[in-house]
């Protein structure tokens, strides 16, 4: 009995150590979706606004769940370092509305891509 | 009787010796092992656990059985020198022999029993010294400048959302309160009934952490302080094996005492009549014939 004991125990402390795709995976994964509807050059004003809408929506969901995540307090994995390290990429709707900007052009400012660096951008060979 | 007392201090000689060699056989070991679940346990039952893997331990049962063998030894010691004091004459004689022998008996039992525990306490010691090398070896997230600059990131971030969520409910939803969708409504409800479980897992007696001197300790801090311990017990043990070489000495003392009054009764009861002083002979010549 006590064997048993001491097994479960074992075997409880290494699951709670493994961590399956969380919260984090889903919000990357939900971000990209929103900004290829965003730069979808095929999509009319109307149908990306229809299709931005519902995904804002999940995007802020799924930001709030990582935000809140007490769990993913013990994942210091890349992923997470990455995230967390930059704010405004990783929580793009709440940093968007947070500074007044629409989330493509806070996230094309992030990168570096905006009209003032485009327009002062050379071409050249790396 | 005189050869009895000889063989009684050759026995002495013998077990002084034994006591000095501290080899436990074989089949008396107790080989634990520096293992990832003893590492991962809680450090509050990690004690517990290296205890129990030691009882099961042939080490263990050969500790017992010299434990009770002792008891009884000690017990029957009492009595035989209760017996060996009340006793006359020839009784009396036999018995001190009986007391005697029974005393290096129960000096050769303790001697085995001081082995067994150095052993144990040597192993004990090293178990303690393998897990903190692995534990340090290993560190912990305090230790990963990595894992600190997300917790600073991640606190940050938080303060941040905070301070912006009303001002995103607003914009987005215009009432104030955004609906969830079933996915978040759902992992939120998992989110709660994991906190439940880890709090009441914080909180189980079980993985409270260890106490030194009142205060808690980490499970570095604690394994370092058993090391200590079994140190510290390591030298009480070889003061205690002090203790018992003036005991083996005391009784050869009187091993030879006892031998040397059996022989002086033997000489007294075989020996020529004395002779006296020549003066007592001046009559025999001082007549003439």
């Amino acid at each position: 009995m006590r064997g048993f004991g001491l097994s479960v125990l074992a075997i409880a402390t290494l699951l709670a150590g493994s961590a399956a795709a969380g919260p984090l995976e889903n919000l990357e994964r939900e971000r990209a979706g929103l900004l290829a509807i965003l730069l979808d050059p095929a999509l009319d004003p109307d149908t990306r606004q229809a299709r931005v809408e519902p995904a804002l929506r999940r995007l802020v969901d799924l930001e709030r769940l990582v935000l809140r995540d007490t769990r993913s307090a013990s994942d210091s994995d890349a992923l997470a370092r990455r995230a967390f390290a930059n704010y405004d990429l990783t929580f793009l709707v709440h940093a968007s509305v947070e500074q007044g900007l629409n989330p493509l052009d806070l996230w094309l400012d992030r990168l570096g891509l905006s009209s003032g660096q485009l327009m002062t951008a050379r071409v050249g060979r790396r | 009787m005189r050869g009895i007392i000889t063989l009684l201090l050759m026995g002495l000689a013998f077990a002084r010796i034994a006591m000095a060699d501290n080899a436990v056989p074989g089949d008396t070991e107790w080989r634990p092992v520096a293992s990832e679940r003893l590492i991962r346990l809680p450090a509050g039952y990690l004690e517990r656990a290296i205890e129990r893997d030691f009882q099961e331990s042939p080490l263990a049962v050969a500790l017992g059985e010299a434990g009770r063998a002792l008891a009884d030894k000690s017990a029957g010691l009492g009595q035989l020198q209760a017996a060996a004091d009340a006793a006359t004459g020839p009784d009396r004689e036999t018995l001190r022999q009986r007391f005697l022998e029974e005393k290096q008996s129960y000096l050769q039992l303790m001697g085995r029993r001081h082995d067994l525990e150095r052993e144990r306490l040597k192993t004990q010691h090293a178990l303690y010294a393998r897990l903190l090398g692995r534990i340090e070896r290993e560190g912990t997230v305090g230790d990963d400048p990595a894992a600190a600059k997300l917790a600073e990131n991640r606190q940050a971030a938080q303060k941040r959302f905070e301070a912006s969520v009303e001002k995103v409910d607003m914009k987005l939803f215009a009432d104030g309160a955004a609906a969830e969708s079933r996915y978040g409504s759902e992992y939120r409800r998992h989110a709660r009934a994991i906190d439940q479980l880890v709090a009441a897992i914080n909180t189980h007696p079980m993985t409270q952490a260890p106490e030194v001197d009142g205060r808690s300790v980490d499970k570095r801090e604690f394994l370092r302080h058993l090391a200590t311990r079994a140190e510290a017990d390591l030298a009480l043990l070889d003061q205690q094996d002090l203790v018992l070489a003036y005991m083996a000495k005391l009784v050869a003392l009187d091993a030879i005492a006892m031998a040397d009054e059996v022989s002086d009764r033997e000489a007294r009861n075989t020996s020529r009549p004395e002779t006296r002083d020549v003066s007592a002979a001046v009559g025999f010549f001082v007549n003439p014939n």
